[in-house]
């Protein structure tokens, strides 16, 4: 099929296969998955900048399906969601400032690379062997973190000032509960500063952020794995929506394209969504730290494969590993799916 | 024998292998026209339903391509817009289908119980 933006023939087979992955990864995960549907679409011979542009306008349109889904779970805070946008929009512009030094230093590519696969590896390495650590722990819930005393510490944390003067509420105190995150008293300068750390990383990765997000507030804050996916995605559909209108307004983005992969990635949804009633959060996370680690090796593959001349293939083969790793993890969590839903009645559709 | 078309003429073009003309300026099926042009008849002879099908996909390719590159600003929120949208229905196509699916076998086991 012709796509015309793009000017490519790409077979739409391939583009649902594609949604239908991203689909199901976000909505288990509450990531975007800008990396994987760039990758992928590079690999379906896609021009680089209509695959990222094309790449974010799937990421926002798939996160409102999903964050639709588990706002309808009960999955979405709000609160906490907005807090955190209020400092994603500074951090992605001071990321920008530093993208434009680093271009103009010409060392722009190997930095980004370089911090992908230190970070992603670290990342991923770090979630699977908490998932190790807290699955052998005796009396353990699903829930339960290695690092529960430093979200302690971090919601605990009494950054001045205490209180603010607000037009029409008065002076306002920073601190504030929330109650779906089940957190009983937070300063609002912690959600700030995690937006602005996971806008900072987004906009120097040129990423919607998920991956980083998602961890962060969990292993970090405390909030309970599936309120993190659902308010998680919120945070995208912010971060993707701004991509999408930049690379829109420079006519990097193919519609026809992106709709298609729209609607296999809502199919797709409903799987990934309607798993994390079932499957267990320590379960969720391994799985997401499988994922991130495949990631970095994937980046790590396309780094070696820029260096190296002779090795230009292992570009191709970074973008079928990333492909194929997803592609298996949506199947676990279809089968998880399926062996739950056997197993035990669905909880009721809407929790307070 | 009924021909089915691979892909559509815009498909054809853009590969080089047709320089197809509007609908219009089409020789009819009885002239001595070249292979493409006789092949192109034949499908619109055969498949009425997939010619229109064909010209709507011409015109959206040209509105797309021409709205692009004339208006980007307008292009964009349109773009915004149209994801927004399509996601707002498949999310509401999604749970009435469900919620019938739900429904539905909820009914079916709810059937045998009652007789029994």
């Amino acid at each position: 099929m012709f796509f015309p933006n793009a000017g490519v023939m790409v077979d739409p087979v391939l583009l649902v296969m594609l949604g239908l992955i991203v689909g199901t990864l976000g909505g288990f995960f509450g990531v975007g998955g800008g990396f994987l549907i760039t990758g992928g679409l590079l690999v379906f011979g896609v021009p680089p900048i209509f695959a990222v542009g094309t790449g974010l306008t799937l990421v926002m349109g798939s996160s409102i399906i999903n964050m639709l889904k588990h706002k309808g779970l009960g999955h979405v805070d709000f609160r906490l969601g907005l807090l955190m946008v209020c400092g994603t929009v500074p951090g992605e512009i001071l990321a920008e400032r530093l993208n434009v030094a680093l271009l103009e230093a010409g060392i722009i590519g190997p930095v980004i690379r370089y911090v992908y696969v230190i970070f992603l590896g670290a990342l991923g390495s770090f979630i699977v062997y908490d998932y190790f650590k807290v699955r052998h722990r005796a009396g353990a819930d699903g829930d339960a973190v290695s690092t529960e005393n430093l979200a302690r510490k971090v919601q605990a944390l009494r950054i001045p000032p205490h209180a603010v003067w607000l037009p029409g509420r008065g002076v306002t105190p920073t601190r504030v509960t929330l109650p779906l995150s089940n957190i009983q008293s937070i300063s609002v300068f912690v959600p700030f500063s995690v937006g602005f750390g996971v806008g900072f990383m987004a906009g120097l990765l040129g990423a919607g952020g998920g991956f980083i997000l998602m961890p962060l507030l969990v292993y970090v804050v405390g909030v309970p794995t599936v309120i993190a996916i659902g308010t998680d995605l919120f945070q995208i559909i912010i971060t993707g929506s701004v991509g999408t209108f930049i690379y829109a307004l420079g006519n990097h983005v193919d519609l026809l394209m992106a709709i298609i992969m729209l609607t296999a990635a809502s199919a797709g949804a409903q799987i990934g969504a309607t798993a994390t009633r079932f499957v267990e959060p320590g379960r969720i996370r391994g799985l997401f730290g499988v994922t991130v680690l495949s990631g970095g090796v994937a980046v790590a593959l396309k780094e070696v494969s820029e260096s190296v001349s002779r090795l230009h293939f292992l570009d191709t083969v970074a973008a079928f590993m990333l492909l194929g790793v997803s592609g298996a993890i949506c199947l676990v969590i279809a089968g998880l799916l399926l062996r739950a839903i056997r197993r035990k009645p669905a909880p009721d559709e809407v929790k307070p | 024998m009924r021909h089915r078309p691979i892909c559509t003429a815009s498909e054809l073009h853009s590969r080089g292998f047709v320089s197809y003309q509007p609908l219009s300026h089409l020789p009819s099926p009885q002239s001595s026209a070249p292979f493409p042009y006789c092949q192109w008849t034949i499908l619109i002879s055969s498949k009425p339903q997939l010619a229109i099908l064909g010209s709507m996909y011409d015109t959206l390719t040209n509105f797309l391509q021409d709205f692009s590159s004339q208006s980007p600003l307008l292009w964009a929120l349109l773009v915004m817009a149209v994801v927004a949208g399509t996601a707002l229905v498949l999310y509401n196509f999604w749970q009435l289908l469900l919620r019938w699916v739900a429904s539905t076998w909820a009914r079916s086991r709810a059937r045998p119980e009652g007789h029994g």
